[in-house]
């Protein structure tokens, strides 16, 4: 063996981190590796040494995994190192390696997609590559599904580490199926049914997968593929470029009714069972039983491609098991969240699940791991936010967990920032209510209280809680007048169904009035009980991550917004800017967001010029792209410039990331509200929006309780509720005629102006939600 | 210039060429004697990253340094600091774009790049193997191998870096492609010496051949597409490569660089960089199996012969010890 290379092993055996770290970096001279690549160095050193090298390369990810680059290190650079490493790895055996890839996936991604550039350096792609090849791959296949989709309109080449992961699926013993799976052949006919895909494109790389599974023969793909097809009767582009690709007769596609007893679905009734069974006793208890009922729901989504039925029972399970096994419910989540990154509820669950393994820590005094579950759970709910900033429940949610960690402020500060964004919610409106009651503002509390009730007679909820503070009051006043009200609204909210209301009515209303003396209220109480929560959670900016400082910086900008005079702004966006100043590579998947906000500060400083600088300077540097953000701030800054005021200046969202429709029109409405020659046109957009936010509303509506149907949540949801409450009701548009009305027209000019920093917070929130 | 306009430098440089160690001492030597680095790229690259050399400092910071640069500079950008104006002295501007060049690849290299295939490295083989069989024998290549090989072919390009390419003159190697042990002489004459067996066992190379017209068009509107590779054009991984050494202008009016071949009756062949280029299956020509190996002492032994060679010509020997 080369001198050179016998001495760095020894290093290797004796200090693998160190002699892992000098290789990667280059401070190392051994000529004979000097113009291979690390891949190539990689395959020598696993011939002689490759547990070392497993332990030196875990650790060197672990030390590095979410930090920022070296010093003297470019993103490029790193980036490029980094994307070697995985390359290096990839398909050797390195168990300790893939453990560390495969349950660390999401911190991984984060911390590699700043520093992703193009095909050629995307190191982010090499780590994917690599985890489609390691051993410990598995319940990922929701994941390769969706990315080999491009569900998130990743680049082309994406598609192919998709299929490379369901090719590649590992079962419990970390053996390969010995036959193409079906997920892949389902996701190959879903793939053809994209909009991102051609029929050459898609006939190549499904020629490709078949000619890897060779000595298959034709016969066998066909009959392997009518399986699918049978699941997918809607299958269009699938069904044809298949027959094509095959030279199927059209009679040979037999497409047979669906759910023919083939998929085994589990039944609703097992799946409420197994959650009842999970929810008493744990995972743990009936393992197997579990483990089998598991595997059906991945089969069945396997075959179907449709993940709705794990999605949905996996969350249950979750949520059943994460007091008796918060571990164990945070794989189920995570596995849940691989199919649908999309669903807001896998976020609160997982959340949830992370808040459990706090509890968990806590109890069993580990507190590092209970101060790691902690932010964990912080965070999750912050990059919901900012996932799903037209979800109200998420909104609420959030400002939930603030609330019941004891910091008032923060809750606070969200909660009036989903009230104004989500006025036909009485959500927001009765948790800053309750936040007003803990700080010990009764006065505003009750205030808040009566509103919500005036505007939503049947809120159970602000019944209660306005019944809770006239019942304290009027036992210590032994006002009588004040407690019948609270009599009354108990019997509303009973009437209502609020089993807490009914219990107290019944059982204790009478008797706790009986009782004389001062009495601790149930705000002071509240607010001791938030006060003895372990406060673990710390407000220091250093410890924020990716999500909750981008979210912070954006609740400060509205904040910022609101404010009429100088001095009361510049703190808000001083917070905003410090937020900001994240190091590009530590801002995960959130970087491009981070990049658009940076501009959308300096438009809430009035720095419109530099702005504008800014804008094209970032949309120069993301050619051939066009983000939303950054076309949306170019035209603001245009705007307050007054560069261009032609109705052609309306900003051209580009769809991809923002799934709206209403949004480039009400930006639109908004400019042209605020100018006097444009009102033919405001009428025009007004008109053509009307319709949509009409269907939108009924889309968005509560639900009869009997009716399965999931509410729409979405952008245009979102803003149709927002323009009815805050525009259309207060100018009295009822109809389209209305709309024609002259008189009516200054009505809604008036409204958008008194909503207009909210329409814009809106607006950002949404062009940068991931 | 060859960092003579940086003393520090120049003095870490002079004492490392006297190491004892070949991996440090050949490319310190290198980089005293090259002459084609333009001073311009030579400042940049000393100011790369706070750099500051000192005379006495680790062999391994100027190598760590190295590494950051080239990737940096030479690997990253969509044109590589080779062929911008910065290096315009070293280019190549008389060469026509009507040469078939050769170029050698290490399959494990090629298949490192092409990991998002699902092909194993064995059935890449397999496939390189059958498709140069159908090429000689004028046969059909299996349209199922075809496929594959070209996707796996997709990826290696897709994730290749910009660096540039080193090629030779294909009427350079062509006498040695008719001798049985083609793959272990051409492997010397490219002065490949980091292409060994591993545990004994053979390395499989490929012989990639191709018109240079491909990559003139390809890079038509950057500033260059062909230079003479210069110490700063070696993209390290585990320091800088000894079987380079750098051709003086004087020895080389043309610009090509020369190769240091590693056999014992070689002596060098000309060889140059263009621009990077996607590969396509015609390109593969050969397919075989380097099997013998390379020590540091007859490295060594082929510099000295290589450096006596062209000893007039080298305008900065002056610069460094005399041989004992």
């Amino acid at each position: 063996m080369n001198a050179s290379v016998a001495k760095w092993l020894e290093r290797l055996v004796a200090e693998p981190v160190r002699a892992v770290d000098d290789l990667v970096m280059g401070r190392v001279a051994i000529p004979v590796w000097s113009r291979a690549s690390l891949g190539e160095v990689f395959l020598d050193i696993v011939e002689v040494q490759a547990e070392a090298l497993d332990v030196g390369v875990a650790e060197w990810l672990e030390n590095h995994l979410g930090k920022l680059p070296p010093d003297g290190f470019s993103n490029e650079v790193w980036g490029a190192y980094l994307q070697d490493l995985f390359r290096a790895m990839t398909s050797l055996s390195l168990p300790r390696v893939a453990r560390l890839m495969g349950t660390r996936r999401r911190e991984f991604q984060a911390w590699l997609r700043p520093l992703v550039r193009e095909a050629s350096l995307d190191p982010e792609a090499a780590y994917l590559t690599a985890l489609a090849w390691c051993e410990h791959n598995r319940h990922l296949e929701g994941f390769w599904r969706n990315l080999a989709l491009r569900d998130r309109n990743e680049p082309e080449y994406y598609t192919d580490i998709g299929l490379l992961g369901l090719r590649k699926p590992r079962d419990d013993a970390g053996q390969l199926p010995p036959k193409a799976p079906l997920l892949l052949l389902a996701t190959l006919l879903d793939m053809a049914d994209s909009e991102k895909m051609t029929q050459p494109v898609w006939e190549r790389k499904t020629r490709t997968v078949m000619a890897g599974y060779r000595p298959v023969t034709r016969e066998v793909w066909i009959r392997e593929f009518n399986a699918v097809l049978t699941e997918r009767p809607a299958a269009d582009c699938g069904m044809s470029w298949l027959q094509h690709l095959l030279a199927i007769p059209a009679a040979k596609v037999e497409t047979p009714p669906r759910h023919q007893g083939s998929t085994k679905a589990p039944t609703l009734d097992e799946c409420g069972r197994f959650v009842d069974t999970v929810g008493r006793y744990g995972p743990s208890f009936e393992a197997a039983k579990l483990e089998d009922f598991l595997k059906r729901h991945r089969d069945f989504a396997a075959r179907t491609n449709n993940p709705h039925y794990l999605v949905r029972t996996y969350n249950r399970l979750a949520v059943a098991a994460k007091e008796h096994d918060p571990d164990w419910a945070v794989a189920r989540i995570e596995e849940a969240l691989a199919w649908e990154p999309g669903n807001a509820k896998n976020w609160t669950v997982l959340a949830g699940c992370h808040w459990a393994r706090r509890h968990a820590a806590l109890q069993q005094q580990r507190m590092e791991h209970a101060r790691i579950a902690e932010s964990q759970a912080c965070e999750v709910l912050w990059e919901g936010r900012c996932r799903f900033p037209y979800d109200p429940y998420f909104r609420n949610s959030l400002a939930d967990f603030y609330k019941n960690v004891g910091e008032l402020q923060t809750a606070e500060d969200l909660y009036r920032e989903a009230f104004a964004a989500f006025p036909r919610s009485p959500v927001p409106r009765c948790g800053l209510a309750d936040v007003k009651h803990l700080k010990g503002d009764v006065v505003e509390a009750e205030r808040l209280y009566r509103e919500t009730i005036t505007k939503f007679p049947d809120d159970a909820y602000a019944h209660t809680c306005l019944a809770k503070i006239l019942f304290q009051r009027s036992r210590i006043s032994r006002d009588e007048a004040e407690r019948d009200e609270a009599r009354s609204h108990f019997q509303t909210a009973t009437r209502l169904g609020n089993t807490w209301a009914i219990d107290f009515l019944n059982n204790r209303f009478d008797k706790e009035w009986q009782k004389t003396g001062p009495r601790k209220s149930k705000s002071r109480q509240e607010s001791e009980a938030a006060s003895t929560v372990d406060q673990l959670l710390s407000q220091n900016e250093a410890d924020m991550g990716p999500a909750q400082r981008l979210g912070r910086a954006l609740l400060a900008m509205s904040q910022a917004a609101h404010c009429t005079r100088d001095e009361d702004r510049q703190p808000y966006l001083d917070r905003a800017a410090s937020l900001l100043s994240l190091p590009d590579a530590l801002t995960g998947e959130f970087y491009r967001a981070f990049l658009e906000s940076r501009g959308f500060l300096l438009l809430a400083r009035g720095q419109n010029a530099e702005a504008r600088d800014y804008f094209l300077r970032q949309l120069e540097l993301a050619e051939p792209h066009r983000p939303a953000g950054l076309e949306l701030g170019l035209s603001e800054a245009r705007h307050a410039l007054h560069e261009s005021s032609e109705p052609e200046s309306v900003p051209q969202l580009p769809a991809g990331r923002l799934k709206s429709l209403l949004l480039p029109l009400v930006l639109q409405v908004v400019e042209w509200s605020q100018t006097h020659d444009q009102d033919d046109l405001l009428r025009e957009t007004l008109l053509a929006m009307f319709p949509s936010v009409k269907e939108k509303l009924a889309k968005s509506q509560p639900l009869d309780e009997d009716d399965e149907t999931p509410r729409e949540e979405s952008p245009d949801t979102m803003l149709a509720g927002f323009l009815q409450s805050r525009v259309f009701q207060l100018a009295g548009i009822e109809t389209e005629d209305d709309l024609r009305d002259p008189g009516k027209l200054q009505g809604i000019k008036n409204a958008l102006r008194l909503c207009e920093p909210d329409l814009r917070s809106m607006a950002h929130s949404l062009v940068l939600a991931v | 210039m060859a960092f003579q306009n940086s003393p520090p430098f120049l003095q870490f440089l002079q004492r490392t060429a006297d190491s004892p160690t070949l991996g440090e001492s050949a490319p310190a030597e290198n980089f005293i004697l090259d002459e084609r680095v333009p001073s311009d790229r030579e400042q940049d690259f000393l100011d790369f990253g706070g750099f500051v050399p000192r005379p006495d400092m680790p062999v391994t910071d100027w190598f760590a340094h190295q590494k950051n640069h080239a990737k940096e500079h030479v690997c990253i950008p969509r044109v590589s600091q080779t062929f911008q104006p910065i290096n315009s002295t070293s280019w190549l501007p008389e060469l026509k774009p009507d040469w078939a060049v050769v170029r050698i690849e290490t399959l494990d290299g090629l298949c490192d790049r092409g990991r998002a295939s699902s092909t194993s490295d064995a059935e890449v083989q397999r496939l390189v193997t059958a498709l140069i069989n159908a090429k000689n024998s004028k046969t059909t290549f299996d349209p199922d191998d075809e496929v594959v090989l070209s996707d796996w072919l997709d990826k290696v390009n897709l994730s290749s870096d910009r660096r540039p390419a080193f090629v030779a003159p294909f009427v350079e190697v062509e006498k040695f492609l008719d001798r049985p042990d083609w793959a272990n002489r051409l492997r010397d004459a490219f002065g490949l010496g980091h292409v060994q067996p591993r545990s004994g066992r053979p390395r499989t190379i490929v012989l990639m051949q191709y018109n240079l017209e491909r990559v003139f068009q390809a890079h038509r509107r950057s500033p260059a597409w062909t230079a003479s590779p210069t110490v700063l054009d070696d993209v390290p991984t585990t320091g800088p490569n000894i079987c380079f050494f750098p051709a003086p202008r004087k020895s080389s009016p043309d610009g090509f660089g020369f190769t240091i071949d590693l056999a014992p009756e070689g002596g060098f062949g000309s060889e140059f960089l263009h621009a990077h280029l996607a590969y396509r299956l015609e390109d593969f020509q050969r397919i075989g199996e380097v099997t013998t190996e390379v020590t540091d002492a007859h490295i060594a032994a082929t510099r000295a012969r290589h450096r006596d060679l062209l000893a007039d010509d080298l305008i900065h020997l002056k610069d460094l010890s005399p041989r004992p």
